[in-house]
């Protein structure tokens, strides 16, 4: 039982405040990945949770025992780091088994769960090599190999595979994710990619500024992102946003976009309706746009600046107004560029933001309830 | 072969820098090596009779100092007959071109007898003696004296170009001013040459110096021989390696103390930087002297001592029974100049280990202690190699501490000994001074050679296979 329960940590370097009043919950065996731009204080985060930088003030606890000041070798973690920092001096076997070395652990029992460690990872044809002779991708096996030859109760991982080709990180990252369903273990895994966030994590905190944004599975962060920078920075492409105003019409709220005017989902529309007049900003995802060859009633008809085939869809960026956006479809969909075509918004998949504060506007009784 | 595919460019930059060590290092190099191989002066064979064919029982080179233990008188022709003269041999002793003590016959003439103008005593040892006036052989004679007459030498002179025998042999003649005692009880005074004239006091004793011996131009291990059967070789050697290991250990421990001291980023550790680094900038001698300064007598030790009431009256720390404190002197004047170099190199080879690492080993549970041992210290080791190979060339060298502490005497290091060798004062041999230097650079090399190959990581050899 190891849950990790942050309150409140504040850390400042200088003037700069690398964590800002941050509390998080990792529940025992849950996988949350802190995700975010460089300079968020996502690794800052980590090291606190480490015991590799201490915390100004607030806690850290790991299972129910307050570690914000222990040492990191009593917290009972252990650690894949960015450059993966394993030891060159050393063989790959004498790397698996240094956290065991240091522990005393009896040889015969030291061997046998290095071995198991490499083979898990893998590895087991190279405890001879020095990682010098080694690929990186081989490397970063054995970073992860030391790290779960502890067996630690919590595992936290520092961009792991940032170091990494493309299509080798595509492979590790599949593969990190059965070895660590496999071990369970509580992972707090810190990247800038939003797609290993979204692929890997039962859940994502989004950090910026040094202050977690939104913290959910991924499916619902990807969908609901509860601020704008959420949204543009996950996904890819980001989501788009319009300049909306928002106007009565018969009683109802309508957002236009231009002439066009959107029509919102029942239940936000009492929330709209306080906004009256002013402008709102419409977030979409491309691919819940649909695109028509043909005029609709219910349709906006844009010009189509750059068509982008990209295999599986078709990427178009198109202008509304002064907004550059993008609208992905089906490969098949047949368009060239400077023509006009029609694109549809499904009202489920629009999210309202404030122009101001960049945050979602949430269902009356939504705010009701959690007011 | 085809030419357009060769790169010349770097050939030709390489090519002034070669020139250059050529001309100002290799040269003077190969000509001071040769020094200690190569004989260019002249020998004097010792013989074990007097007799110009007896066995040769050693060489004596030019210039070496011999002493005289007797003389006699030979009627043997000296150059296979043709010239029939009487001469004398001289059984010295001296130390041969190979540094042993020898005994053995040579004929006086190439032994220039330093001392004989201090003796008084003499006797005619010729058949008979003609007095001159003036040292001059065609001057007036004042009077003869008969085979085994007492003189008293009163005076000398040396005369450039005296002509003995035809004009054969021409060399410096001495001439002694004598008065004796004529068989009619007369006082006779006047000069004779040298030859006849047996100086007494010469028979037991007399210092000389070989002054000529037989040209010889050749390659040789006479003078490496020589170094070795040097008294001061051993000793010289075992106080060279004795303050290596007393001084390297302490050296890098020091080092690599300070060093993590201004690694860790404590408050003020510029501050530790400049003070660690302020002996960079002394020279050697200038620390020899601050260190014996603080040994000496008077020196800061002694009333530091005496302040604190360990000691009623100064203790003389550098005196010829008190080896000990000497070397002590030397080891701390040695650590005190010497670590903050290697500090320099240490701290540039911990800034080279990713700070990952090291905290990777903190993650892992290594304590500080094997943090160093496990990890930093391995990862250390090119840098370690580097000051090690660097501090141990130049502790091969050590010269001007110990001279500035010691006097040199006392305690004496190979350094010294070269220069001692070397130096006009004292043997005035750069023969022995070049064997000596060379010996120097031959145990720095092999030193070199087996850490580069023994200090070797474990990573390197796995590669080099």
């Amino acid at each position: 039982m190891a849950e990790i329960r942050i309150e409140n940590a504040v850390k400042t370097f200088g003037k700069v405040t690398a964590v800002d009043n941050v509390s998080l919950t990792v529940h025992d065996q849950e996988f949350v990945v802190l995700l975010g731009p460089s300079g968020c204080g996502k690794t800052t985060l980590l090291r606190a949770v480490a015991g590799l930088g201490l915390v100004d003030s607030g806690r850290v606890m790991i299972g129910n025992r307050d570690v914000t000041y222990l040492p990191p070798k009593d917290r009972g973690i252990s650690m894949v780091f960015q450059s993966y920092a394993i030891f060159p001096h050393m063989k790959v076997f004498d790397n698996i088994a240094f956290g065991l070395k240091m522990q005393r652990m009896p040889k015969p029992q030291m061997i046998a769960r290095v071995q198991q460690a490499a083979e898990l990872l893998h590895i087991e044809n190279f405890l001879d090599r020095y990682p010098s002779q080694m690929s990186g991708g081989q490397r970063q096996r054995v970073a992860v190999a030391r790290a779960i030859a502890v067996q630690a109760e919590v595992l936290l991982m520092d961009e792991p595979l940032s170091n990494l080709d493309a299509l080798l990180r595509l492979e590790m990252r599949a593969e990190l994710k059965r070895l660590l369903a496999e071990l369970k273990v509580t992972t707090i895994y810190v990247t800038h990619d939003q797609i290993e966030a979204l692929s890997m994590g039962d859940r994502i905190a989004v950090m910026r500024d040094g202050k977690i944004l939104q913290c959910d599975s991924p499916s619902t962060v990807y969908d609901t992102p509860t601020d704008r920078f959420v949204g543009g920075f996950i996904g890819t492409p980001p989501m788009n946003f319009l300049q909306g105003q928002v106007r009565r019409e018969n009683g109802a709220a309508r957002v236009f976009i231009g002439d066009f005017g959107l029509i919102p989902v029942p239940e936000m529309l009492d929330t709209l309706l306080t906004r009256d007049g002013e402008v709102v900003v419409v977030g979409i995802r491309a691919e819940n746009m649909e695109a028509l060859n043909q005029p609709a009633e219910d349709a906006l008809q844009v010009r189509v600046l750059v068509v982008e085939p990209l295999g599986s869809q078709n990427l178009l960026t198109i202008q509304i107004g002064s907004d550059i956006i993008k609208v992905s479809t089906h490969p098949d969909f047949r368009v060239a560029p400077d023509k006009d075509i029609w694109i549809r918004f499904p009202s489920d998949k629009i999210r309202w933001i404030d122009r101001d504060s960049g945050k979602t506007l949430l269902p009356a009784v939504q705010i009701a309830a959690s007011g | 072969m085809n030419l357009k595919k060769v790169n010349w460019a770097p050939y030709l930059l390489i090519l002034p820098s070669f020139l250059y060590l050529m001309l100002f290092f290799g040269w003077p190099m190969i000509r001071s090596m040769e020094l200690a191989f190569r004989r260019d002066s002249q020998i004097l064979p010792l013989r074990t009779e007097p007799f110009p064919d007896s066995a040769t029982v050693g060489k004596l080179e030019r210039g070496a100092e011999v002493t005289i233990l007797d003389v006699i008188k030979s009627e043997e022709s000296s150059t296979g007959g043709l010239l029939s003269k009487k001469s004398f041999w001289l059984k010295i002793s001296g130390i041969d071109v190979e540094g042993n003590e020898i005994e053995g016959w040579a004929e006086r003439g190439p032994v220039f007898v330093r001392d004989a103008s201090r003796s008084e005593e003499g006797r005619v040892v010729d058949s008979s003696v003609t007095v001159y006036a003036e040292p001059d052989e065609t001057g007036a004679s004042v009077g003869e004296l008969p085979q085994g007459t007492e003189v008293t030498i009163t005076d000398w002179d040396e005369l450039e170009g005296g002509v003995v025998a035809g004009g054969l042999l021409a060399k410096p003649a001495q001439w002694f001013k004598i008065t004796a005692e004529t068989a009619d009880g007369d006082t006779l005074e006047g000069w004779v040459k040298r030859g006849p004239v047996f100086v007494e006091d010469t028979r037991i004793s007399t210092t000389g110096r070989v002054d000529k011996g037989e040209g010889a131009k050749e390659w040789t291990l006479d003078y490496i021989k020589r170094m070795v059967n040097d008294r001061r070789f051993t000793e010289s050697l075992r106080t060279t390696v004795l303050l290596m290991v007393l001084i390297l250990p302490v050296q890098f421990t020091l080092a690599i103390i300070m060093a993590l001291v201004l690694q860790s980023r404590l408050k003020g550790n510029t501050i530790f930087l400049y003070i660690f680094s302020i002996p960079l900038g002394v020279s050697d001698l200038a620390a020899g002297l601050v260190w014996f300064s603080i040994f000496t007598q008077r020196g800061f030790l002694n009333s530091f001592l005496e302040r604190l009431g360990l000691i009623d009256k100064p203790y003389i720390f550098i005196s010829n029974e008190n080896k000990q404190y000497i070397i002590l002197a030397i080891v701390l004047a040695e650590v005190w100049r010497a670590t903050s170099i290697v500090m320099v190199i240490v701290v540039s080879g911990l800034q080279a280990i990713p700070g990952e690492l090291i905290e990777a080993g903190q993650l892992f549970g290594a304590n500080l202690w094997q943090r160093l041992r496990h990890i930093i210290l391995p990862l250390l080791m090119p840098s370690l190699q580097v000051a090690l190979i660097l501090r141990t060339i130049l502790a091969f060298q050590v010269f001007a501490v110990v001279v500035a502490i010691s006097g040199g005497e006392v305690v004496t290091v190979l350094a010294n000994e070269t220069y001692r060798w070397y130096e006009v004062g004292t043997y005035n041999n750069p023969n022995v001074a070049a064997a000596y230097a060379g010996f120097i650079m031959l145990i720095s090399l092999g030193v070199a050679v087996f850490y580069l190959r023994a200090v070797r990581t474990q990573e390197e050899r796995a590669t080099q296979k």
